[in-house]
């Protein structure tokens, strides 16, 4: 095993142990929450992934991190897992295409991509079955929780950032 | 651009962007998980979702009780206070005596319900993007666990599970829009149907409608289960009246509810795994009909 090698497999195990963990705060009770609304964390982790390694491992990542969250989560099975798969693919080419990797853009695409993973859900589970007072749901929890889970983007795409940093030859560095 | 649509890279991306579009129409068309794929998930995270849980649940109990202390104090002054009230009351009221035999019964709810078969159950897990307080808990059809089976603490009715997995289950609550259970006034013995409201979740209420405009009903009422549709058993605390309104339509009350259990802080909970006349009819694709009893 080459010593270039060795540094990718610890480097993604270390980005695997970050996503089991997050998943993990993520959905035990009463762990993490702010005045009722606990942040999406698996889906910001899994951006800052696609961001520093690339659209296929943060795709990778987000498929996995994707059928974690469709594990305890209410959802048709396989929703998080494409929907997470997708805008990590989007979010890495968007680095590569469009983008500067600057924190405030990481934060920019965690708040799209976890508004967009919200409201889509919002829309299957709620809006076509036409149940009453919806416009609340958007104030109150979608929003305000898009927003807490962009907060969180900022120690993951530091976190990230210093793995890529620490773990990818300096020539290979993006 | 073009040579990463080339790669492939891509062709894997899309095989698994088409695995999961696949599983989403399986799940979606046959109403359940991918069997295997759900449970291997399962099984890999549920041991580090039980210890989270538990060291959580440790550690909150610690702090509560410096972070509460004043809170707690406060609350058993006012208990006390209430129960002072309720003794005099007792007293006077017949009516009120007999209420409060009802609690105490509800209270020895395992004794007086020996046709009751539970199993404990420990919440390892709550949906972050769920608004209702679904939660999941460590038992599944392992243990005897069926879908529709309900799910209570001592204090009242808490939910239905859901979704049954061999070692957890997923269980929605009372505040859940998709959840409807037939229940009575125990004071007026008019009855309706408790289920969520998108507005009130957030304050951990539910609503109590379809109520005969001429009902009694007031504030502070208990509410229980009706046991009509055998889902739930009859005579399960669902909580009290909160306040009462004409329905917009101006045909029916609609009342808010309290809940009896504290549905977004339970840790530990009952399934009623069968009951005397429990319906075995019931499909657990409730979403289709959207109702539970």
């Amino acid at each position: 095993m080459t010593k270039y090698f060795r540094r990718k497999v610890i480097k993604f195990f270390t980005c695997f142990v970050i996503v089991f963990a997050s998943y993990i705060i993520q959905t035990t009770p009463g762990l993490f929450e702010f005045f009722g609304i606990k942040p999406i964390l698996v889906l910001p982790a899994c951006i800052c992934i696609a961001v520093f390694e690339g659209e296929f491992a943060g795709g990778l990542f987000g498929f996995f991190a994707g059928l974690l969250c469709d594990s305890a989560s209410e959802t048709v099975f396989g929703f998080n897992a494409f929907i997470y798969l997708s805008f990590c693919v989007l979010a890495g080419l968007a680095t590569i295409y469009i983008f500067r990797r600057s924190t405030i853009n990481i934060m920019l695409l965690c708040l799209a991509a976890v508004f967009l993973r919200s409201a889509l859900e919002f829309f299957f589970a709620f809006v076509l079955y036409e149940y009453p007072d919806l416009d609340v749901f958007f104030y109150t929890v979608i929003a305000p929780q898009a927003v807490l889970s962009s907060i969180f983007s900022l120690p993951y795409c530091a976190l990230f950032r210093w793995l890529h940093k620490k773990f990818e030859p300096e020539e290979t560095r993006e | 651009m073009q040579k990463f649509l080339k790669s492939w890279y891509f062709k894997v991306l899309c095989a698994l962007a088409v695995f999961s579009l696949a599983l989403m129409i399986r799940a979606a068309s046959s109403g359940s998980a991918d069997v295997f794929l759900s449970q291997a998930v399962s099984v890999i995270s549920q041991p580090f979702l039980n210890l989270s849980s538990s060291v959580t649940n440790s550690v909150n109990d610690f702090l509560d009780r410096f972070v509460h202390a004043e809170e707690n104090y406060l609350k058993v002054q006012e208990l006390e206070e209430k129960l002072r009230e309720a003794n005099e009351k007792l007293v006077d009221y017949e009516s009120i005596k007999r209420e409060n035999e009802q609690f105490r019964e509800f209270l020895q709810l395992k004794e007086t319900n020996p046709d009751y078969d539970f199993a404990t159950a420990t919440v390892i897990g709550r949906d972050s993007t769920n608004r209702f307080g679904s939660f999941t808990i460590d038992k599944g059809s392992l243990d005897g666990v069926e879908a529709a089976d309900p799910v209570i603490t001592a204090d009242g009715l808490v939910g239905i599970v859901w979704e049954v997995g061999l070692t957890y289950s997923h269980v929605r609550t009372i505040l859940d829009i998709s959840v409807e259970a037939g229940v009575y006034d125990v004071a007026t013995r008019d009855s309706g149907i408790v289920t969520g409201d998108i507005s009130l979740s957030s304050e951990g209420l539910c609503k109590l409608k379809y109520l005969p405009k001429e009902s009694g009903i007031a504030s502070g009422n208990l509410i229980v289960t009706s046991g009509i549709g055998g889902v739930f058993p009859k005579d399960l605390p669902v909580g009290t009246v909160k306040s009462i309104e004409v329905d917009s339509s101006g045909l029916s009350l609609v009342a808010d509810i309290e809940p009896a259990a504290d549905i977004f802080d339970v840790t530990e909970v009952l399934v009623i795994k069968s009951f005397n006349g429990q319906s075995q009819g019931y499909s657990k694709n409730a979403e289709e009909g959207g109702e539970a009893e």
